[in-house]
Protein backbone atom coordinates (compact mmCIF):
# COMPACT_ATOMS: atom_id res chain seq x y z
CA UNK A 1 0.00 0.00 0.00
CA UNK A 2 3.08 2.40 0.51
CA UNK A 3 4.45 1.64 -2.21
CA UNK A 4 1.43 2.53 -4.38
CA UNK A 5 0.87 5.54 -2.77
CA UNK A 6 4.70 6.88 -3.47
CA UNK A 7 5.00 5.56 -6.73
CA UNK A 8 1.15 7.52 -7.26
CA UNK A 9 3.09 11.43 -7.77
CA UNK A 10 5.32 9.62 -10.37
CA UNK A 11 3.05 8.42 -12.52
CA UNK A 12 3.92 9.70 -16.19
CA UNK A 13 7.10 11.84 -14.85
CA UNK A 14 9.34 10.29 -16.73
CA UNK A 15 7.46 10.80 -20.08
CA UNK A 16 6.63 14.32 -18.42
CA UNK A 17 10.27 15.46 -19.01
CA UNK A 18 11.76 13.22 -21.33
CA UNK A 19 8.82 15.32 -23.29
CA UNK A 20 10.00 18.72 -22.33
CA UNK A 21 13.41 17.36 -22.99
CA UNK A 22 12.47 16.46 -26.61
CA UNK A 23 11.51 19.97 -27.48
CA UNK A 24 13.90 22.16 -25.81
CA UNK A 25 16.68 19.02 -26.94
CA UNK A 26 15.07 20.62 -30.98
CA UNK A 27 15.95 24.41 -29.98
CA UNK A 28 19.79 23.33 -29.15
CA UNK A 29 20.58 21.20 -31.73
CA UNK A 30 19.30 23.88 -34.34
CA UNK A 31 21.64 26.37 -32.64
CA UNK A 32 24.13 23.78 -32.32
CA UNK A 33 23.45 23.27 -36.65
CA UNK A 34 23.94 26.80 -37.68
CA UNK A 35 26.63 27.77 -34.90
CA UNK A 36 28.66 24.90 -36.80
CA UNK A 37 27.73 26.94 -40.24
CA UNK A 38 25.96 24.00 -41.42
CA UNK A 39 23.32 25.34 -43.39
CA UNK A 40 20.55 22.43 -43.97
CA UNK A 41 16.63 22.84 -43.15
CA UNK A 42 16.26 21.50 -39.28
CA UNK A 43 13.22 19.43 -39.82
CA UNK A 44 14.48 17.47 -36.80
CA UNK A 45 13.23 20.35 -34.44
CA UNK A 46 9.21 20.33 -34.84
CA UNK A 47 9.42 16.59 -35.24
CA UNK A 48 11.12 16.28 -31.81
CA UNK A 49 8.95 18.76 -30.52
CA UNK A 50 5.83 17.22 -31.28
CA UNK A 51 7.52 13.92 -29.96
CA UNK A 52 7.50 15.72 -26.96
CA UNK A 53 3.99 16.74 -27.15
CA UNK A 54 3.54 13.17 -28.16
CA UNK A 55 5.23 12.11 -24.58
CA UNK A 56 3.49 14.86 -22.58
CA UNK A 57 0.11 14.03 -23.54
CA UNK A 58 0.80 10.58 -22.29
CA UNK A 59 1.73 11.97 -18.85
CA UNK A 60 -1.66 14.24 -18.87
CA UNK A 61 -3.25 10.51 -19.77
CA UNK A 62 -1.39 9.33 -17.24
CA UNK A 63 -2.00 11.83 -14.39
CA UNK A 64 -3.70 15.05 -15.08
CA UNK A 65 -2.53 18.01 -13.65
CA UNK A 66 -2.67 21.84 -14.48
CA UNK A 67 0.98 21.64 -14.74
CA UNK A 68 1.12 18.99 -16.65
CA UNK A 69 -1.77 20.19 -18.93
CA UNK A 70 -0.14 23.80 -18.98
CA UNK A 71 2.95 22.30 -20.65
CA UNK A 72 1.31 19.88 -22.78
CA UNK A 73 -0.64 23.06 -24.59
CA UNK A 74 2.55 25.21 -24.88
CA UNK A 75 3.92 22.28 -26.51
CA UNK A 76 1.49 21.35 -28.71
CA UNK A 77 1.97 25.28 -29.67
CA UNK A 78 5.77 25.43 -30.62
CA UNK A 79 5.53 22.15 -32.08
CA UNK A 80 2.73 24.03 -34.59
CA UNK A 81 4.37 26.96 -34.57
CA UNK A 82 7.66 25.41 -35.63
CA UNK A 83 6.15 23.50 -38.14
CA UNK A 84 4.54 26.48 -39.47
CA UNK A 85 7.58 28.10 -39.76
CA UNK A 86 9.77 25.90 -41.10
CA UNK A 87 6.89 24.47 -43.86
CA UNK A 88 4.97 27.26 -44.65
CA UNK A 89 7.00 30.81 -43.92
CA UNK A 90 10.52 29.44 -44.64
CA UNK A 91 9.16 27.93 -48.18
CA UNK A 92 10.50 29.37 -51.43
CA UNK A 93 8.98 29.47 -54.62
CA UNK A 94 10.49 27.63 -57.42
CA UNK A 95 12.92 29.23 -59.92
CA UNK A 96 11.33 30.20 -63.02
CA UNK A 97 13.18 32.56 -64.08
CA UNK A 98 15.33 32.76 -67.26
CA UNK A 99 18.91 31.82 -65.85
CA UNK A 100 18.33 28.55 -66.86
CA UNK A 101 21.25 25.77 -67.89
CA UNK A 102 22.09 26.64 -71.43
CA UNK A 103 20.61 30.42 -71.75
CA UNK A 104 22.87 33.77 -71.84
CA UNK A 105 22.73 36.24 -68.69
CA UNK A 106 20.20 38.89 -69.36
CA UNK A 107 21.59 42.14 -69.83
CA UNK A 108 22.25 44.01 -66.47
CA UNK A 109 24.03 47.13 -64.62
CA UNK A 110 25.06 46.49 -61.28
CA UNK A 111 27.49 47.91 -59.22
CA UNK A 112 30.96 46.65 -57.89
CA UNK A 113 31.77 47.82 -53.62
CA UNK A 114 34.96 49.96 -55.31
CA UNK A 115 31.70 51.41 -57.51
CA UNK A 116 33.05 50.64 -60.80
CA UNK A 117 30.19 48.99 -63.25
CA UNK A 118 29.42 45.07 -63.10
CA UNK A 119 27.59 44.19 -66.74
CA UNK A 120 26.64 40.97 -68.06
CA UNK A 121 29.67 42.02 -70.51
CA UNK A 122 31.93 40.78 -67.72
CA UNK A 123 30.58 38.01 -68.13
CA UNK A 124 31.66 37.02 -71.22
CA UNK A 125 35.28 37.60 -70.49
CA UNK A 126 36.01 34.37 -70.18
CA UNK A 127 36.73 33.83 -66.52
CA UNK A 128 34.05 31.36 -65.38
CA UNK A 129 32.38 32.11 -62.20
CA UNK A 130 29.83 31.13 -59.27
CA UNK A 131 27.14 33.88 -59.09
CA UNK A 132 25.31 34.04 -55.29
CA UNK A 133 22.52 35.84 -54.68
CA UNK A 134 22.81 36.83 -50.62
CA UNK A 135 19.76 38.52 -48.77
CA UNK A 136 21.97 40.73 -46.41
CA UNK A 137 23.82 41.39 -43.59
CA UNK A 138 21.66 41.44 -41.16
CA UNK B 1 26.66 35.56 -43.75
CA UNK B 2 27.27 32.18 -42.69
CA UNK B 3 27.42 31.42 -46.86
CA UNK B 4 29.71 33.59 -47.41
CA UNK B 5 31.97 33.12 -44.49
CA UNK B 6 32.03 29.49 -45.95
CA UNK B 7 32.74 30.95 -49.36
CA UNK B 8 35.37 33.22 -48.12
CA UNK B 9 36.76 30.03 -46.03
CA UNK B 10 37.45 27.97 -49.37
CA UNK B 11 38.21 30.30 -51.58
CA UNK B 12 41.12 28.29 -52.37
CA UNK B 13 39.18 25.37 -53.78
CA UNK B 14 37.93 28.35 -55.79
CA UNK B 15 41.29 29.59 -56.99
CA UNK B 16 42.31 25.95 -57.90
CA UNK B 17 39.57 25.64 -60.12
CA UNK B 18 40.01 28.83 -61.28
CA UNK B 19 36.45 30.36 -60.23
CA UNK B 20 35.77 33.42 -59.27
CA UNK B 21 32.74 34.05 -56.72
CA UNK B 22 30.33 36.79 -57.17
CA UNK B 23 27.64 37.72 -54.24
CA UNK B 24 24.88 40.08 -55.19
CA UNK B 25 22.67 41.66 -53.08
CA UNK B 26 20.25 44.42 -52.96
CA UNK B 27 21.41 46.28 -50.48
CA UNK B 28 23.19 50.19 -51.25
CA UNK B 29 27.14 50.72 -51.22
CA UNK B 30 27.58 51.52 -47.69
CA UNK B 31 26.59 47.48 -46.94
CA UNK B 32 28.25 46.22 -49.82
CA UNK B 33 31.22 48.10 -49.30
CA UNK B 34 31.46 46.89 -45.61
CA UNK B 35 30.80 43.35 -46.75
CA UNK B 36 33.52 43.72 -49.28
CA UNK B 37 35.71 44.47 -46.36
CA UNK B 38 34.53 41.13 -45.11
CA UNK B 39 35.43 38.90 -47.20
CA UNK B 40 37.85 40.56 -49.59
CA UNK B 41 38.14 37.41 -51.82
CA UNK B 42 34.89 37.58 -53.08
CA UNK B 43 33.54 39.93 -55.58
CA UNK B 44 30.55 42.05 -54.11
CA UNK B 45 27.91 43.38 -56.18
CA UNK B 46 25.32 46.02 -55.17
CA UNK B 47 22.12 45.92 -57.07
CA UNK B 48 19.84 48.42 -55.14
CA UNK B 49 18.45 49.75 -57.99
CA UNK B 50 17.69 45.97 -59.22
CA UNK B 51 18.45 45.74 -62.57
CA UNK B 52 20.62 42.07 -62.52
CA UNK B 53 18.04 40.70 -59.25
CA UNK B 54 14.70 41.71 -62.04
CA UNK B 55 16.42 40.79 -65.18
CA UNK B 56 17.10 37.11 -63.99
CA UNK B 57 13.79 37.12 -61.71
CA UNK B 58 15.15 36.21 -58.58
CA UNK B 59 12.99 39.20 -56.24
CA UNK B 60 11.78 37.48 -52.80
CA UNK B 61 9.36 39.94 -51.63
CA UNK B 62 9.41 41.65 -48.51
CA UNK B 63 11.22 38.61 -46.68
CA UNK B 64 13.55 40.45 -44.65
CA UNK B 65 13.41 40.50 -40.99
CA UNK B 66 12.37 44.48 -41.50
CA UNK B 67 9.34 43.49 -43.99
CA UNK B 68 11.55 44.61 -46.79
CA UNK B 69 12.34 43.28 -50.46
CA UNK B 70 15.47 40.66 -50.28
CA UNK B 71 17.30 38.51 -53.37
CA UNK B 72 15.74 34.94 -52.53
CA UNK B 73 19.32 32.34 -52.36
CA UNK B 74 19.74 31.60 -55.71
CA UNK B 75 23.28 30.51 -57.27
CA UNK B 76 24.10 30.07 -60.89
CA UNK B 77 27.16 28.88 -62.31
CA UNK B 78 27.91 30.94 -65.33
CA UNK B 79 30.92 29.88 -68.21
CA UNK B 80 33.47 31.85 -69.28
CA UNK B 81 30.71 33.26 -72.04
CA UNK B 82 28.52 34.28 -69.98
CA UNK B 83 26.10 31.58 -70.30
CA UNK B 84 24.17 30.17 -67.27
CA UNK B 85 25.25 26.20 -66.71
CA UNK B 86 23.31 25.52 -63.83
CA UNK B 87 20.68 27.12 -61.57
CA UNK B 88 19.82 26.52 -57.90
CA UNK B 89 17.24 27.47 -55.72
CA UNK B 90 16.59 25.86 -52.50
CA UNK B 91 13.44 25.13 -51.26
CA UNK B 92 13.44 26.72 -48.12
CA UNK B 93 14.88 30.04 -47.37
CA UNK B 94 17.23 28.66 -44.02
CA UNK B 95 18.88 25.99 -47.01
CA UNK B 96 21.96 26.22 -48.40
CA UNK B 97 24.38 24.86 -50.59
CA UNK B 98 27.71 23.57 -48.97
CA UNK B 99 30.85 24.28 -50.28
CA UNK B 100 31.43 20.81 -50.82
CA UNK B 101 28.05 20.31 -52.60
CA UNK B 102 29.02 23.55 -54.67
CA UNK B 103 32.53 22.73 -55.60
CA UNK B 104 31.08 19.48 -56.80
CA UNK B 105 28.79 21.23 -58.95
CA UNK B 106 31.47 23.26 -60.23
CA UNK B 107 33.26 20.33 -61.23
CA UNK B 108 30.58 18.87 -62.74
CA UNK B 109 29.02 21.70 -64.52
CA UNK B 110 31.43 24.49 -65.39
CA UNK B 111 34.76 21.69 -66.81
Amino acid sequence: MNAAVSASPSRGHVSYWVGVGLALLGIVLMFLQFGMRILVVPWYMPALASLGAVLLLVSVLRRMTIVRVITLVLLTALAGLEWFFIGSMMKLPDYQGPARAGAAMPAFTATLADGRKFTDADLRDGTRRVMVFFRGRW
Amino acid sequence: MIELGELEKHRQEFEKRDVRVVVVSLEGMEDTKATQADFPHLTIVSDEPRRLIDAVEVLHPKSSPTGGDTAAPTTLLIDGGGVVRWAYRPDRVLRRLSVTELLAAVDAELR
